[in-house]
This record gives structure tokens, C-alpha cells and sequence, in this order.
């Protein structure tokens, strides 16, 4: 049981090569976290994963991906395993926040009552009970994100992706939905593939850190967390451990934010 | 979510909708200005015992009135007026229909469409009145002309805009229905559907007041009824009160008919930020 990426290699037509020779696996309930410079094809590493580059014709990639050793090419090979919370709210505007959050409900058949009763536990948990039927641009962006987690998280899916999914929240409201979401996934043990650009937020979530290189992006070295669950993000932050692992694998990142610098300073002289 | 912290949202995080943002204004001023222009056009026209233009050329408030008044008793009026909103609605319709499936059809055969722009760009150009003599040649007096007119003007609007509108999908709305595994038919309904519509009925005001410009046009270029054909019978005996009064039939009309496009609108694109209304 485990999500692998087997030698991925993909370049765009135009010759950018975005990830050379990718491998990784996530065991079955893990929560892994990938960092790397902006660039390093952290994303498409997970659009990959999720079967939305296969039928680009602009794309040329090698490698497999599998789930439980089914190959996926496609978002349909994941028969409904999957869930990705996006970076860009991705929530429908015409629909209210309750038809949002049951759309995933919705596409499996499950009947209007089983619907209303799942949403309205949901809803509740986040502190989003009275806001059912509020339209998404009447939401602050926090809520609107925590709607996104909330439409993913409605339908169980064993695999998760998370692309930056706090970036665009301000540090208060990044720090509470970190705590929910960790807290969130020690009950559930759903398989996490989780990308972003914040180290802190790398260490404080997961169990293993995956630090790739500058583009094309490669895997450089994995690290172990060695904080259990339940965690809490903010008081892990104040610990010696965190400290430590943070500042090694800062060392790594901070030479392939400087090998990427370069590699643009290079472009930019070419041109 | 489990033993998540529950969250207090003050009320006033969430913003009103833009159609409940806007206030009823203010009725007793807006209907001031209305009496203050009937007062102003009394005076004008020998409501202090000045005229400085006779009646054929200026006819006063209560002489269009009593001309208005006599146009109802007749029974003209109504034949009149449902005739004309008859064909702006009948073309509008066929005009949103066609519009829309041609705006699809073209947008998913981008080959088609690309061949197509020119023309169909060469033909929204055109002035659309232009084509009414050929249109009463082709299809006579009665209803068909008017309604044919109407559909012709409104139909590029609507083409215009759904085109735009389906090439401009969000593509992440779109992946955001397949990796929550929804198929072709899910994104149709979820994303496309909506997305056109919105751009569709975001024209729905500019395309009610086009029809029913280009039917009345039609009616003065040739027609048995409706407003525009009354007008043209007053003007040609010089019942220039006739004329005033049939105006402001169809200044009223025209109110009524725009305003109702624009409640449909913003309740339809209620989840816009700013829907389309002002």
C-alpha cells in the first residue's frame, strides 16, 4: 500500500525540463512534505501525481506513478482516491458554500439527506456553522480555504495533495490551519503528499521532508521528523529538535536557492 | 475535522451580496426629478401664459396627455404595445438561443470558429437598421420582419459573448471537478453551464433595450401595428401630441422592460462579486 513516483522526468515542448529523474514513495497513511526552491516543479510534481499533465500535448515525461501498484495517467485512474486542495481558490463561485462541499458527495452518488447530514458535521468542525449558504466571494480567505479542505476532506479520499495550500493566508490564519489540518489527519491517516515553499511548515506537519533541487528538480535528500502526533505546530516551533532539523535542512535548501539564482543569472546573460 | 478549535466568525466578515448592497435610493427625490421636468416642460409650453412654440411643434404635458388618454380609450394602445413587445421578445429569445448554441458550437470547433471570426466580426459591424427595408421586402409587413430584425441585432451580442465566454473557462475550476473525480458531463454542468451563462446574461440588459430599439425601427420602415408604425402615422398628419404621447409610451416600456432585465440579472449573477448591475 503506498503512492510511488518512479523515475519521473518531464519537459515542457519548449525545452524546459521541469523534474529529472524523480522517485519517491509515500507509505499508505503517511504525510509527506516536499520543499524546494519557487521553480523547482514542486506542483507539477503533484498535477503529475494527480493525472492533470498526461493528455497536454506541450508535455514529454517519463516515469510512473502508482497507487497500491495501479499505474495512473489519467485524474479518472484515481477512481475517486483522490483529493487536491490547490494553492488558488478553486471553489465554484455560482455555488454556495454548502454545494461546494458536497460536490465530491455528489459526483459518488451519495443521496441528498447523507449529503446535508456529512456537510453540516463538517461545516461545524471549522467553525464555519451559518455560513452554509453564503457564496464563495462573501468568505474571507481563510474560510474560503478552510471550504476547500472541508470539499476534499467530505469524501475521505486515501490520497490528498496539498499545493501550498496556506500561501496565500496571512500568518495568523496559516498557523490555526496548519493546527486543524494536523490535528485533522492524526484521525483520519489519509496518505498526504503536501508541497510548500515554508520550511517551518515542511517540519511542523509532516513525518518525512522531501527537499528537491533547483530545476530541473531532483530529489536531493529526505528527512525523518522526529515529532509524533498529536503535534502542535506552534509549540514545536520553540523546540531545540526543531531548531536543529530546521537548520539542516536549511544548509540543503539555501545551496539550491543559490544554485537556482545562478542558473537565472546564467539565462539572463544568454539572452 | 475533529477536536478542532471552533471558530468564531463575527457576522461582519461576511460581505452582503452586490444585489442587496444597493440601496432602494431615495423615492420621494427620485420622484421629485420626474415632477420637476413635468413643471419644467408646463412652463415652456404656456403654463405661464407664454407659448413660444405652437402646438404642432411643442404640444404641452396635458395636451400629450389628453392624446395619450384617447390612444388608450381607442384601444390602439394595448394592441399597439403588445404588438411591439411581442416581436422584441420573440427576437430576443431566438436571438439568446441561437446566440448561445452558436457561441458553443464555435468555441469547441476552434477551427470553425477561427474561420468564422471575420465574418461573423464583418456582420456584427454592419449597422443592423440597415437590413430592415430588405427584411420587410423579404418577409412583408406582419410580425416576422420585426421579429427577424430584432433576433438579427441581438444575436451577435449573445454570440460575441458566450464565445468569449466558454474560451475563457477557468481551467482550474475545471481541474478542480476531475480531481474530485468528476467526468465530462460533471465539468459541463458544474463550471461550463455557469460560466457561459454568466457572460450570457451579463448581456441580457444591453440586448433587451437592442431589441426593442430595432423593432420599433422595423415598425417605422414598414408594419400594420405597434408602436413604431403609430408614430409614423401621427408624424405624417402632424399630431405632434400623438407623437409625445407615444413616446412616452415608449420611454416607459423601455424603463419597465430594462429595469426587469436588470433584477433578472442581478439575481441570476448573484454570487458575483460585483454582479453586472448599477
Amino acid at each position: 500500500m503506498s503512492l510511488r513516483v518512479e523515475s519521473l522526468s518531464l519537459r515542457y515542448a519548449t525545452g524546459v525540463e521541469v523534474l529529472r529523474d524523480v522517485s519517491l514513495e509515500v507509505a499508505a497513511g503517511e504525510f509527506v512534505s516536499v520543499v524546494g526552491p519557487s521553480g523547482c516543479g514542486k506542483s507539477t510534481l503533484l498535477n503529475v501525481v494527480a493525472g492533470l499533465v498526461d493528455r497536454r500535448g506541450d508535455v514529454d515525461r517519463s516515469g510512473r506513478i502508482t497507487w497500491n501498484g495501479r499505474e495512473i495517467r489519467t485524474a479518472s485512474d484515481w477512481a475517486g482516491q483522490l483529493g487536491y486542495v490547490f494553492q488558488r481558490d478553486t471553489l465554484l463561485p455560482w455555488f454556495t458554500l454548502e454545494q461546494n462541499v458536497e460536490l465530491g458527495l455528489r459526483v459518488r452518488g451519495v443521496p441528498r439527506e447523507g449529503r446535508e447530514r456529512r456537510v453540516r458535521e463538517l461545516v461545524r468542525t471549522v467553525g464555519l456553522a451559518g455560513f452554509e449558504h453564503v457564496f464563495p466571494h462573501q468568505l474571507s480567505g481563510g474560510m474560503r480555504q478552510r471550504a476547500q479542505l472541508l470539499r476534499t476532506l467530505a469524501y475521505d479520499p486515501q490520497v490528498v495533495l496539498m499545493d501550498e495550500p496556506f500561501g496565500a493566508l496571512d500568518a495568523h490564519t496559516r498557523l490555526g490551519l496548519q493546527r486543524e489540518v494536523t490535528e485533522t489527519w492524526s484521525d483520519l491517516r489519509n496518505t498526504v503528499l503536501f508541497v510548500t515553499h515554508d520550511l517551518s511548515e515542511a517540519i511542523v506537519m509532516a513525518q518525512r521532508v522531501v527537499l528537491l533541487s533547483h530545476r530541473p528538480g531532483r530529489v536531493v535528500r529526505v528527512y525523518e521528523v522526529p515529532f509524533g502526533y498529536p503535534r502542535d505546530p506552534i509549540e514545536l516551533q520553540g523546540r531545540r529538535e526543531f531548531a536543529l532539523l530546521y537548520a539542516e535542512i536549511w544548509q540543503g535548501l539555501a545551496r539550491e536557492f543559490r544554485a537556482q539564482d545562478a542558473q537565472q543569472v546564467r539565462a539572463a546573460a544568454r539572452v | 475535522m475533529s477536536a478542532v478549535g471552533t471558530r468564531e466568525v463575527a457576522a461582519g466578515e461576511v460581505r452582503r451580496p452586490a444585489h442587496a448592497r444597493r440601496g432602494p435610493g431615495n423615492a420621494a427625490l427620485r420622484i421629485g426629478a420626474v415632477a420637476l421636468a413635468v413643471v419644467a416642460w408646463e412652463l415652456g409650453t404656456g403654463g405661464v401664459g407664454y407659448r413660444p412654440l405652437p402646438p404642432a411643434l411643442l404640444p404641452s404635458p396635458g395636451e400629450t396627455w389628453q392624446s395619450l388618454v384617447q390612444y388608450a380609450r381607442s384601444g390602439l394602445l394595448a394592441v399597439d404595445v403588445s404588438r411591439t413587445l411581442t416581436q422584441a421578445f420573440l427576437g430576443l429569445g431566438l436571438g439568446m438561443v441561437a446566440g448561445t448554441l452558436l457561441g458553443v458550437a464555435l468555441a469547441y470547433a476552434p477551427r470553425v470558429g477561427d474561420a468564422l471570426e471575420p465574418l461573423l466580426a464583418a456582420l456584427n459591424s454592419l449597422p443592423r437598421v440597415a437590413v430592415a427595408p430588405l427584411l420587410i421586402i423579404w418577409f412583408g409587413l406582419g410580425i416576422t420582419s420585426k421579429v427577424l430584425l430584432a433576433f438579427f441585432t441581438v444575436v451577435f451580442v449573445i454570440f460575441m459573448n458566450t464565445y468569449a465566454g466558454v474560451r475563457s473557462v477557468d481551467p482550474d475550476l475545471v481541474r478542480a471537478v476531475q480531481v474530485l473525480g468528476g467526468g465530462a458531463g460533471h465539468v459541463a454542468r458544474w463550471v461550463v453551464f455557469p460560466w457561459v451563462a454568466g457572460w450570457v446574461f451579463a448581456a441580457l440588459r444591453t440586448s433587451v433595450s437592442l431589441a426593442l430599439a430595432a423593432t420599433v425601427t422595423g415598425e417605422f420602415v414598414g408594419s400594420t401595428q405597434g408602436l413604431g408604425y403609430r408614430m409614423v402615422l401621427a408624424t405624417g398628419v402632424l399630431d405632434t401630441p400623438r407623437v409625445f404621447a407615444i413616446l412616452l409610451v415608449l420611454m416607459t416600456v423601455g424603463y419597465l422592460v430594462v429595469e426587469g432585465a436588470r433584477r433578472v440579472e442581478g439575481y441570476l449573477l448573484r454570487w458575483r462579486p460585483e454582479a453586472a448591475i448599477s
